[in-house]
Order: structure tokens, then sequence, then C-alpha cells
């Protein structure tokens, strides 16, 4: 008798078992929130350059972000067509960077993030006198490069 | 009286026929595909969709050519099914997607009917493949998916039936319709392993017999005519050919199909042969881990542990069957897991069906188990109700993920983007773009004036000289000028593409 309960204990807990073992993954499962559609697999066919604010007053440093370029490839990074900087993609074809505009006067910037001709993505912002300073996001990581060529004097002191 | 006796005897006839009729319905089956048929009709998209799905469409309807590999059946079938007079044609193709994965889910509650399983489990097991994310996503857009699953369990369920009484017909026919699933996608060949096991291990010494061999080649045969769809596509001369490639004059210059080096290349998909087994090793693992994730989202999580029990008790009980199985899993799981694409996930849906068949053998193994463990109690209800639970749940968890009943997204970008242009503009663009904009034209004939040109179709090098032999001669989009026009050319934003006009740099000698 007793040996017939534990059979069933043990096979009642095995059964248990194999139902929520997938339960039990879930502390350890990204799960996924955002929705399936054509702008989430776009980046197969074009890379994408965005930024965190689209205008800001001059001096205001941006954020950019480049998603679906080639993995681990090195990136050059183009201010109105002049290089200023690479970078280089990671393994999921993501960089990312920064653009200080000091020293720019206001007026459109267009900022190209380019690996070659057919993976290249440009994104534009506006330097607008009266608009707000802008800054990166908190955490953002990514090197910083110059819109214009400030010029940096030393200064002494006596 | 005599008349009112006639009367009610012929309303007893009629009702006895009628109960005749509704008992010969099988209800299980008509809920196995009407039920996520209705769910996949009330979340499909409502017109043209994005990316593939415009191309396909766009094709479909002006009897063109797309890219590598062909996908002739589908061509062939979506232009029979667009005839229906529903909505437009974008609608209509993606309800294609939704019939074929409401009819995959029907045939595979026939293969779980051969393996014994209960009407509830059945239930229990597809729901959970039916609200799967990305097999009810692909359900709801014009694609080849859940027709390459629908042709994938009709092999199956061929087999199977040969392999009760096998004969030389019953062989001919999932030979047939694996060699027409190749029209559809290239990936069939990924279930010939578990195929070729299946045929030798079940009954070797029908592949002595001749007539068996006649009788397989020449379904092979019937099957690849429609193969000969594309070479005759090719001699019309389709406005709308994704099988080449525009040069530097803005020329598309076709592959020949009717070559066979040009057929070859087409329906081999050589052009994608760089992203297969495209990760290195210690990339692999993460691949893995991905596919994994994506198996326990698919299934809910509640359908892992079962959905292995039943790999391995079909394993014990029916090792052919289940040697079967697991190498249709694995063939597909192995070369998509190596496959460099963005969108990858989306093409598991072969791998899903198998472990829906896992999933109902491991559901029924468990409800026996709970039987046998408390016999006096009635648990079998209870266990019913579980699974069906599971299933409503995961509906509900997932339908804000796929609805699409409300994405008019790309026929507003690419209305958009006809009304920006100004006449005889010349645009650039990739997938996102391109498509939506020659269905506009090719399908319902806005701004034929304008020339739009998929960047997939037109080297870099060869782009930029054409852009430059055309700057200031007529207006020019692209989605994202390189650096080289940057220098030479006034680049303005202009809704979701760029103008591009000469700017003080440019002196007409760059041509």
């Amino acid at each position: 008798m007793k040996s017939v309960n534990k059979d069933k204990i043990i096979r009642f807990g095995l059964l248990l078992v194999i139902l929520l073992s997938g339960v039990a993954m879930i502390p350890f499962v990204d799960l996924p929130v955002g929705a399936i559609g054509w702008e989430s697999l776009a980046g197969v066919y074009a890379p994408e350059l965005t930024v965190n604010e689209t205008s800001g007053a001059p001096g205001s440093t941006f954020a950019f972000t480049g998603s679906g370029y080639p993995p681990n490839s090195l990136a050059t990074v183009y201010v109105n067509g002049e290089a200023s900087g690479s970078v280089r993609t990671d393994g999921g074809g993501s960089a990312t960077f920064k653009i200080n505009t000091i020293g720019v006067a206001p007026g459109p910037l267009n900022v190209t993030l380019e690996v070659d001709i057919n993976a290249s993505a440009t994104q534009s912002i506006d330097l607008v006198e009266s608009g707000s300073p802008v800054t990166p996001p908190e955490g953002f990581d990514g090197p910083t490069f110059f819109a214009g060529h400030p010029v940096f004097l030393p200064v002494f002191f006596h | 009286m005599v008349v009112h006796l006639f009367g009610y005897r012929q309303s007893r006839q009629r009702l006895e026929l009628w109960q005749r009729l509704v008992a010969s319905i099988d209800w299980f089956a008509l809920v196995a595909f009407c039920l996520p048929l209705l769910i996949y009709t009330l979340t499909l998209a409502p017109t043209i969709y994005n990316l593939d799905s415009a191309e396909l469409t766009t094709a479909v309807a002006s009897n063109g050519i797309v890219r590598a590999t062909g996908y002739p059946l589908y061509l062939l079938l979506g232009k029979i099914w667009s005839w229906l007079p529903v909505g437009d044609m974008g609608y209509r193709m993606n309800l294609f997607s939704a019939f074929c994965g409401a009819a995959t889910i029907l045939l595979l509650d026939r293969i779980l009917r051969r393996l014994k399983i209960m009407p509830w489990v059945r239930l229990g097991a597809l729901g959970l493949l039916a609200t799967a994310p990305y097999f009810w996503a692909l359900s709801l857009i014009a694609e080849v998916y859940t027709l390459h699953t629908l042709l994938m369990a009709g092999i199956i369920l061929l087999l199977m039936r040969w392999a009760e009484a096998p004969g030389p017909g019953r062989l001919a026919a999932p030979i047939f319709l694996a060699v027409l699933s190749m029209g559809n996608h290239a990936a069939t060949i990924l279930l010939l392993p578990g195929l070729i096991f299946y045929i030798v291990a079940s009954h070797p010494r029908e592949l002595l017999k001749r007539r068996v061999w006649i009788a397989g080649i020449l379904a092979a045969t019937a099957g690849a005519i429609i193969f000969l769809v594309l070479p005759l596509r090719y001699a019309s001369g389709p406005l709308f050919n994704y099988a080449g490639q525009f040069n530097a004059a803005g020329d598309f210059v076709p592959v020949n199909l009717m070559s066979f080096d040009g057929f070859w290349w087409l329906v081999t998909g050589k052009s994608f042969a760089g992203q297969m087994f495209g990760y290195s090793s210690h990339e692999l693992l993460s691949q893995a881990k991905a596919f994994g994730q994506e198996l326990w989202v698919a299934f809910f999580a509640i359908g892992i542990g079962p959905g292995i029990l039943g790999l391995v008790v079909l394993l014990r009980r029916h090792w052919r069957l289940g040697g079967l199985f697991l190498l249709l899993f694995l063939a597909n799981v192995i070369f998509y897991i190596d496959y460099r694409v963005v969108d990858k996930a989306t093409m598991f849906l072969p791998a899903y069906l198998i472990w829906a068949i896992w999933l109902g053998v491991g559901y029924q193994t468990l409800i026996y188990w709970l039987v046998r463990t408390m016999p006096h109690a009635n648990l079998k209800p209870l266990a019913y109700g579980v699974l069906v639970t599971m299933v409503l749940l995961a509906l509900a968890w997932n339908w804000s993920r796929v609805d699409l009943s409300d994405d008019w997204s790309t026929r507003q970008q690419s209305e958009e983007i006809l009304q920006e242009v100004q006449p005889n503009a010349l645009v650039f663009g990739w997938w996102d773009t391109v498509p939506g904009l020659q269905y506009m034209q090719l399908v319902e004939g806005q701004r034929p004036d304008v020339t739009v040109i998929n960047r997939f179709l037109i080297g870099g090098d060869d782009m930029n000289r054409l852009i430059l032999s055309q700057l200031g001669r007529r207006p020019i989009y692209i989605n994202n000028p390189s650096i080289e026009l940057l220098r030479v050319a006034k680049v303005t934003p202009s809704g979701s593409l760029y103008h591009l006009a000469p700017n003080e740099n440019w002196s007409g000698d760059q041509r």
C-alpha cells in the first residue's frame, strides 16, 4: 500500500514538474512586449539612424543610434558630407555616437553613418537659435564627434 | 386530417435528415479550421502590407516575377485566390495566408487523430500553435510561410497514409506534393532527410519495386511542372520583375529565365547563399538561445515540458514516426539558427508545427498519468479545462502583439510619397518603401509617371552614376543618400525620403 502511494506521489510530482517546467523559466527569459510588424523587420533591408532629438540650440550634443548595419564593421560618421570620425558596429549591426554642435551656426545638419554605399543612413537635425539645449540621455554610451571645427585655446593662470 | 398527417410526416423527415446531417459533421475538424480562420480574419491586415508582402502581392496581381527563389506555386495559387470578390488585392492576399494557416491547423488535427490523440488535447496543442505569435502574425499578411506549413502537413499526412498500406500510388502522392512544395518555398528541401528516413525505415522493400520508382519519378516530374511558370512569365515581359538588375543607365536587365543558368540561379537562391551558415561558432550559442526563447514564447511556456515529453514518448513508441518528426525539426532548426538574417524569427514555423505534434502527444501522456494516479477522481474535465484556459490566455496575451486590423501604414506611406514627389520623379528606396509604391502604381494605377527603383536591384556604384546623370534633369528622391551624393547634392528631407537637387558644388561634370 505504502509503495503504491509512493509511486502515485512520484508520478504526480513528475507530472507537475513536466507541466510547469516551462513556467519555471520565466525569471530567465526576456518576455517580448513589442508588436510584430514590418517596422521591426525593416532593418534587414535598410539601415536606420535615429537621434534623441531632431532639433536643439547650437552647442547641443545629440545622441545617435544606428541599427541594421552589417555587423562588426567600421562605419564612418559624416556631418554634411564631411567625415567626423568612425565607430564599429556590434554583432547586431548597431552603433551609437554623439555629435557635439559647439561652434556650429544655426541651420540644418545632415548626419550620416555609412559602412558602404548600400549600408548608409542619414538623419537630419536642426540647430535653432531659440531652441532648447539637447543633451544625450543618461547612460548613453558612444564616442563624441564635433560637427564644427572648434578651436580650443589653452588658458594659463599665473 | 390526411393533409395534416402528410405535412407532419414531411416535417419529421426533414428533421431526421437535418439531424443526420448535423451528426455527420465532424465538429472538431470544423472548429479546428473555422476558429483560427475567424481569429485571423478579425486581426488581418486590412490592405497592402509592407516588405515581402507588398512584393508578393504586386507580383500576383501583375503576373510578375519575384526575387529568388521565384515562388511559382505561390504566384499561381495566389492568382486563383485573387479572383475572390472581397476587399482590395492586398486584403485578398492577406486572407490567403489566413486560409493557409487555418488549413494547416486542420491538417495537424488529422495527424494528431492518427496518433489517437483525444479531441480536447488536440484543441489544447493546436490552439497554442494557432495563437503562437509568429504563426499568427504570418497568417495575417501576404507571405509564403503558412502555405509552406500547409504543404508540409499535407506531406506528413500522405506519408503516414502510405505507411499504413504501402503502394506506388500512395507514395507518389507525398512525392508529388513535396516537389510541388519546392515551388512555394525552397526550404522544402529541409524536409528530405526526415522523409527519406521514414520511407526507408517503414517499408524498405518497397524501394526494390520498379513500379514504385516509376510512380515516384512520374510524380516528381508532375510536381516540377510548376516551375514552368517562371520562364513563361519571363517570356511575357512583365512590368514587375525582381529577377535582374538595373544598370547605370537606369535600364532593367532581367535574368534570362529561359536559359538554364538564369533559371537555376533564381530557383536555387544563389543570391542569398552568403547569409546561409553565416555565424561563427562562438555566435551560434546565442542564436540557439534566441531560438529557444522564441519556442518558449510560441508555446506560452506551458508547452515546453510536455513537448519534450511528447518527443521522447513518440520516439519510444513509434520510433519511425518519432525519427521522422525529429529529423524534420532538427533540419529546420539547425539551418535557420545559422541563417544570418534579421527576420529569421519568421522562419521557424515548420519547427513549431512539429512541436505542436509533440505537445499533443505529451499532453495526452500527462493526462493518462493523471488518471492512473488518481483513478477515482474524475480529473479529465479539469485537465481539459486547464488546456483550454492556456489557449485562451495565449490568445489574450498575444492579440495585441499581432493585431494588424488597423494597420494602414504601408498604404498611407506609399500614398504620401506619391503625393509628395514631383512629376517624372526618380525614386530610390529599399524594401520598406519601394514595393508599396510599386503596388500603388501597377495594381491601382497611381502615378505611372514616377520611376521607382528598389536599391536591392541596383549596385551602389551604378545607382550613384545614374543619380549623377539625372541630377538637375528630373526630380530625384532617395531614402538614404550616400556620402558621395551628399557632397554634390542639396539634400532636403521630403516626407520619408530625401529630395536631391544640384548644390553649389555641382558643375555637371560629375555626370
